[in-house]
C-alpha cells in the first residue's frame, strides 16, 4: 500500500501506435487522461520555436526496378489472401501465415526488402548532402531506423554514430563531444530514443524511421529543448516518394501535428 | 546451443515433445551440406556476410527455424575475432576529431572542398601509420558484423596469429568446452544428429529434476555426471528399473539429478552443464530418462520429458575413460611437485551405502597403510550439502572428506554449514589443506593379505 490515495503520472509518450494505450483506460488499470498538451502549444515559451520540413526523394531506376518487383510480390500475397492489414490481428493473422507456407515466408521478406530499399534510397544521401551543406555551422542530429545505414552515414560523412552496439563508454564521450561542441553532428539509429540524456540540437534529420507516433514525438522532443542561443529548431523528414513510406510518415505526423 | 527462439517442441497431454527431424532425409542431408559449405568457405570472411549467406537460404522456406537453428550449432564452432591494424576506437575518435574542423564533408562537394574527405582520412592513416584502406576498414571493424571468422572446427583463417602454445581460447571450468571431450568431425551427419540432441537439450534448462535409469556404461555416465558438477543421487535398480536395497543386487543404477529450474542461483550456468551432459546417455545400451519441465512457474506446473535409447540420439562425445576437470588436473599437478609422503590416486569405484552409491574423485594413501577419500562437489545447495553430510555419517564411511566450492553455491540464502569434513575453497584446492583433512580422517587401509 502507498500512503497518497491518489497518483498522477506524467509522461511525454502516452499514444502507442497499436492503440494498446486505450487498454490501460478500458481495463481500469488507470484512470481517464486528466490535462494534455500538445507539442505546438509548449513551443515558443517552452521548447524553441520549430518547423517540420517534409522532404521527397525518387528511388534511382535500379532500386525502383527492385523495389517494384518485391514490393509486387508482398502485394500479390496479401491481395490473394483476407488480411485485413491496417489492424493489427490482420498483421498477426499474415505473420502466422508465412511460418507454415513457403509463399508467405517469401512475401514477408519482400515487405521487408522492400522498406529497407525505402528507408536507404540513395538518393537520400544526396539530399544529406545539400542538408549538411546547409547546416554544418549548427548542431545536427541525423536519425536512421537501422544500424547499417548510421554506420553507412558515419564511414560517408565522417560523423560520430551511437547504435545500440556502441559501448557505453564511448556512447557517453561522444555525447558529451556533442555537448561540449567538439562535435556538431551526430548519427544515430534508434537507441537515442528512450532514457538517454541527449543534448541539444537545433536540426534534426530523420533518414528513415518506422510508423510509430511514440517514436517520432520523442525524436522531436529531442531536438525541440532549447538551445542557449534560442535559435529556431529545424526538422527534415526525408522519405523516399512513391513506397510504403509515404503512408508510414502521414501517419506518424498525425501524433503530433495536431490539426495540421 | 539453441538459443529460446530456436526450440522447437510441442507440448501435449501433459508431455513435452522435442519435434525432431529425421537425420536420414534427403532433404535436411542436403541443408547441413550447404551450411557447412558455407561457413567453410567464410573463413577468413567478415561475420555479416556469413549471415547474408545463411538469410539466403531461407527466403522462400518455412524451415527456417530448423535452417537458422543448424547455423546456430555451427556457429558454436566457430571463432570471431576483430581484425585491424590499429585500434578501431582509437582510428574512429581521430577521425571524428579531425572531420569536426572540416566539415561539410559531403558527397558532392563543391571544387575547392572535394579532398576534405580523403584528406582527413589520409592524415589519421598517417598518424597512426597504417594504410588508407586499413584506416577505412578498421574504422568500425570492432562492429559485431564486421568480426572475422577466424575459426570454423579444425580450420582456421591464414592471416590469424594463434598464441605460441598453439590455442586461442582456454578452457576455465569444468565441461565449459566441449573441445575436451568431443572427437570433432563436422559433417552433415555430425550436425544433424546434434541437432536433435539440441532440441532435446533446450527443453531441459527448463527441467526442475531428471530422473535417469541406466543399465551398462555406469563409469562413463558417472564420470560425466561429475565433470559437469551436477548434484546427484544414484540408487541402484534392477532390471525393471525398481530400486534395490544393495548394490550386490544391481542390474542398473538410476541417478537423480536437480533440474536448473529448481534453482536460485547460478541456473544459466547449471543449464549449460545439464545440457551438456546429456550426449553421455546414448553410449548406454540401454537408457531412460523422465524429467520435469516447468512450463507454467507462476503456477509451479510441469510436463513430462521422456526419452530413451529408441529416441535414435548418436553421441558425439568420446567414452570409456574417465575426463577430469580442470580443477582435478591442477589438484593432481600441484600434487605431484608438493612435498608430502600422501601418495594421490585416482579413486574410481563408488563407495557403497547399501540402497545408494557415492562418486568421490581421489583416494590419499600414506606409506603407512592410512586412507582417505576425497569427493569433490560440483553445484551444490545446502540441502544437498546437508543430505550427503547425513549420509556418510550414517554410513559409517569415517574417511570421506569433501571438498566444496563457495563458487558452486546455487542457493539464495546465506551459507551456515557446521561442517568438520568440508573444505572450503575459492578457485583452487590447496594440497596441505587436503592433507590436512587426510590426517584427521584417514583410517587404517585393511591390510593386503588378510
Amino acid at each position: 500500500m502507498t500512503i497518497a490515495p491518489y497518483r498522477l503520472g506524467l509522461t511525454a509518450t502516452y499514444e502507442r501506435a497499436d492503440d494498446a494505450h486505450e487498454l490501460l483506460e478500458d481495463t481500469g488499470l488507470i484512470g481517464p487522461v486528466v490535462y494534455e498538451e500538445e507539442v505546438d502549444e509548449l513551443a515558443g515559451e517552452y521548447l524553441s520555436e520549430y518547423e517540420t520540413i517534409h522532404m521527397q526523394v525518387e528511388l534511382t531506376d535500379d532500386e525502383r526496378s527492385q523495389y517494384d518487383e518485391e514490393y509486387g510480390i508482398y502485394r500479390e500475397y496479401v491481395d490473394t489472401h483476407d488480411f485485413d492489414l491496417w489492424k493489427a490481428e490482420g498483421y498477426q493473422e499474415f505473420l502466422a501465415h508465412t511460418s507454415y507456407d513457403s509463399d508467405g515466408r517469401r512475401a514477408l521478406i519482400a515487405k521487408q526488402r522492400a522498406e529497407e530499399l525505402a528507408r536507404t534510397a540513395v538518393k537520400k544521401l544526396d539530399t544529406l548532402d545539400t542538408l549538411l551543406k546547409r547546416h554544418h555551422d549548427d548542431r545536427t542530429i541525423i536519425f536512421t531506423a537501422n544500424n547499417d545505414f548510421a554506420y553507412e552515414i558515419s564511414h560517408e560523412f565522417i560523423v560520430p554514430c551511437i547504435t545500440h552496439q556502441t559501448k557505453t563508454d564511448e556512447r557517453t564521450e561522444i555525447l558529451e563531444r556533442f555537448r561540449t561542441g567538439e562535435y556538431s553532428i551526430l548519427a544515430t539509429s534508434q537507441v537515442l530514443d528512450e532514457g538517454i540524456d541527449v543534448p541539444a540540437a537545433n536540426v534534426g534529420i530523420i533518414l528513415s524511421g518506422s510508423a510509430s507516433k511514440r517514436q517520432y514525438a520523442q525524436r522531436l522532443g529531442r531536438i525541440l529543448r532549447p538551445t542557449d542561443e534560442r535559435q529556431p529548431a529545424r526538422l527534415y523528414e526525408i522519405i523516399a516518394s512513391d513506397t510504403m513510406e509515404n503512408y508510414v510518415s502521414q501517419r506518424r505526423r498525425e501524433g503530433v501535428e495536431a490539426g495540421a | 546451443m539453441l538459443t529460446a527462439d530456436l526450440a522447437r517442441s510441442r507440448t501435449s497431454d501433459g508431455k513435452v515433445t522435442p519435434l525432431f527431424i529425421d537425420p536420414d532425409d534427403a532433404r535436411y542431408r542436403k541443408t547441413a551440406g550447404e551450411l557447412i559449405e558455407l561457413f567453410e568457405t567464410h573463413v577468413g570472411e567478415p561475420k555479416a556476410d556469413l549471415d547474408t549467406a545463411i538469410d539466403q537460404l531461407t527466403v522462400a522456406d518455412t524451415d527456417y527455424k530448423i535452417i537458422q537453428g543448424l547455423a546456430k550449432l555451427l556457429r558454436d564452432e566457430c571463432d570471431f575475432e576483430t581484425v585491424a591494424a590499429a585500434e578501431p576506437h582509437e582510428i574512429r575518435q581521430r577521425l571524428f576529431e579531425r572531420a569536426n574542423d572540416s566539415y561539410p564533408i559531403v558527397r558532392q562537394p563543391t571544387l575547392e572542398a572535394d579532398t576534405r574527405k580523403l584528406d582527413v582520412y589520409t592524415a589519421v592513416a598517417d598518424e597512426l601509420g597504417i594504410s588508407l584502406a586499413e584506416c577505412h576498414q578498421g574504422m568500425y571493424a570492432d562492429l559485431d558484423a564486421n568480426n572475422r571468422l577466424v575459426r570454423f572446427g579444425d580450420q582456421v583463417a591464414e592471416s590469424v596469429e594463434l598464441d605460441t602454445d598453439g590455442t586461442t581460447t582456454t578452457t576455465q571450468l569444468t565441461g565449459q568446452s566441449e573441445e575436451s571431450y568431443t572427437g570433432k568431425a563436422l559433417t552433415d551427419e555430425w550436425l544433424l544428429n546434434r541437432y536433435n540432441l539440441a532440441l532435446a537439450q533446450a527443453v531441459l534448462y527448463d527441467a526442475t529434476e531428471l530422473r535417469i535409469r541406466v543399465w551398462d556404461q555406469f563409469a562413463t555416465v558417472f564420470s560425466y555426471v561429475k565433470l559437469f558438477g551436477l548434484m546427484h543421487r544414484i540408487y541402484p535398480i534392477d532390471e525393471h528399473g525398481e530400486r534395490v536395497s544393495s548394490t550386490d543386487l544391481a542390474e542398473g543404477y538410476e541417478a537423480i539429478l536437480d533440474g536448473p529450474a529448481s534453482l536460485f542461483r547460478q541456473s544459466r550456468k547449471y543449464g549449460i552443464r545439464m545440457a551438456n551432459f546429456l550426449p553421455a546417455l546414448p553410449h548406454c545400451k540401454r537408457w531412460e530418462l523422465t524429467a520435469d519441465i516447468l512450463v507454467d512457474e507462476s503456477a509451479n506446473e510441469t510436463r513430462e520429458l521422456t526419452l530413451d535409447q529408441t529416441t535414435g540420439f548418436q553421441t558425439h562425445y568420446s567414452g570409456g575413460s574417465r575426463y577430469d576437470s580442470d580443477l582435478e588436473r591442477t589438484l593432481a599437478d600441484k600434487w605431484s611437485r608438493s612435498n608430502t609422503e600422501w601418495n594421490l590416486v585416482r579413486e574410481d569405484d563408488v563407495i557403497d551405502l547399501g540402497a545408494e552409491v557415492l562418486l568421490p574423485d581421489f583416494a590419499m594413501e600414506h606409506p603407512d597403510g592410512r586412507r582417505t577419500i576425497l569427493e569433490i562437489m560440483g553445484f551444490w545447495t545446502p540441502e544437498y550439502l546437508e543430505e550427503k553430510l547425513a549420509k556418510i555419517r550414517q554410513a559409517d564411511v569415517e574417511n570421506l572428506v569433501l571438498a566444496v566450492s563457495e563458487n558452486l553455491d546455487c542457493t539464495s540464502e546465506d551459507i551456515d554449514i557446521e561442517a568438520a569434513r568440508v573444505l572450503w575453497f575459492k578457485t583452487g584446492i590447496h594440497v596441505y589443506d587436503v592433507v590436512d583433512l587426510a590426517e584427521r580422517y584417514a583410517t587404517q587401509a585393511p591390510s593386503a593379505g588378510s
